[in-house]
């Protein structure tokens, strides 16, 4: 991290030179020069950054420093609970630095990006609108985010209920949560006792 | 007074905003940083964009002008 600052610090100085020098004529350096610093490494450094800030926000810490949604993370931890939150993170069936990212991305392609990008939907919300209890899914949670773990696993594949769903899972017409729920499930008098919803995460 | 002779142009100043926000919000992973290096982000690619657009014109600009060699000569 430190190494891409630095070097968006550079590319920032050679921007600078390139504005208080000016225009060197038609020589391959001059030509080089605001090409390199007006393209090729903003483009470059960006992209990396980018990358960078994506890996980051999958963190848990990155979720849950926003206290909006600090009641969802509160089941992680929710004591002699059968919450699938709090089975997954406690029996450390998911990786516990990536707890929220784990079942709140899409499995598909570009999931990752389609993710954040409802997150900045999330960070718009908040600081422009108001941002209300219960937080709703911008789509109905699909069976493939569970399915990209489970299916094929042991404890899956051998129950006979699941056998005898597997086409109606597929198709998406019955939801593991209509079993498997509740998932978060939110006492809303602490939450909105704990929460300042609106003043910022 | 010396006159300012630089390159003080709309590509140039949105490439170095862009990338200055992004120095900015790069050693911190939050919700806001996350955001910010967003905008940073788009205002170094419309910037770099509008730069490479220039070049490109200016190429094209220049072999349209250029003088066609009579045949036969």
């Amino acid at each position: 991290m430190l190494l891409l600052v630095a070097l968006l610090l550079v590319a920032a100085g050679l921007v600078v030179v390139i504005v208080v020098v000016g225009p060197k004529g038609r020589t391959i350096a001059g030509r080089a020069m605001p090409f390199l610093g007006l393209f090729l490494l903003p483009m470059l450094l960006t992209a990396g950054g980018a990358s960078y800030h994506l890996e980051q926000s999958k963190s848990t810490e990155f979720c849950l420093t926003c206290h909006v949604m600090e009641p969802y993370g509160a089941s992680l931890t929710a004591e002699d609970s059968e919450l699938l939150p709090a089975v997954h993170f406690q029996n450390r069936l998911i990786d516990g630095d990536h707890a929220c990212f784990t079942c709140h991305t899409t499995y598909a392609m570009y999931g990752d990006l389609k993710a954040k990008w409802s997150g900045v939907r999330h960070m718009l919300v908040y600081y422009f609108g108001t941002a209300e209890y219960p937080i709703e899914l911008y789509e109905p949670y699909r069976n493939r985010e569970c399915l990209h773990c489970h299916a094929g696993a042991k404890s899956y594949e051998e129950n006979e209920l699941h056998a005898e769903m597997q086409a109606e899972l597929l198709a998406e017409e019955t939801s593991c949560l209509d079993c498997h729920g509740p998932v978060h499930d939110i006492d809303w008098e602490t939450a909105a006792a704990m929460s300042t919803v609106g003043e910022g995460p | 007074m010396r006159r300012f002779t630089g390159n003080l142009d709309a590509p140039a100043l949105l490439v170095l905003a862009g990338l200055i926000i992004q120095v900015v919000s790069l050693p911190r992973s939050h919700p806001l940083t996350f955001t910010l290096f967003l905008l940073g982000a788009a205002l170094t690619f419309v910037g770099s964009l509008l730069y490479l657009w220039r070049v490109l014109r200016q190429g094209l600009d220049a072999g349209a002008a250029e003088p066609t060699r009579p045949e036969g000569g």
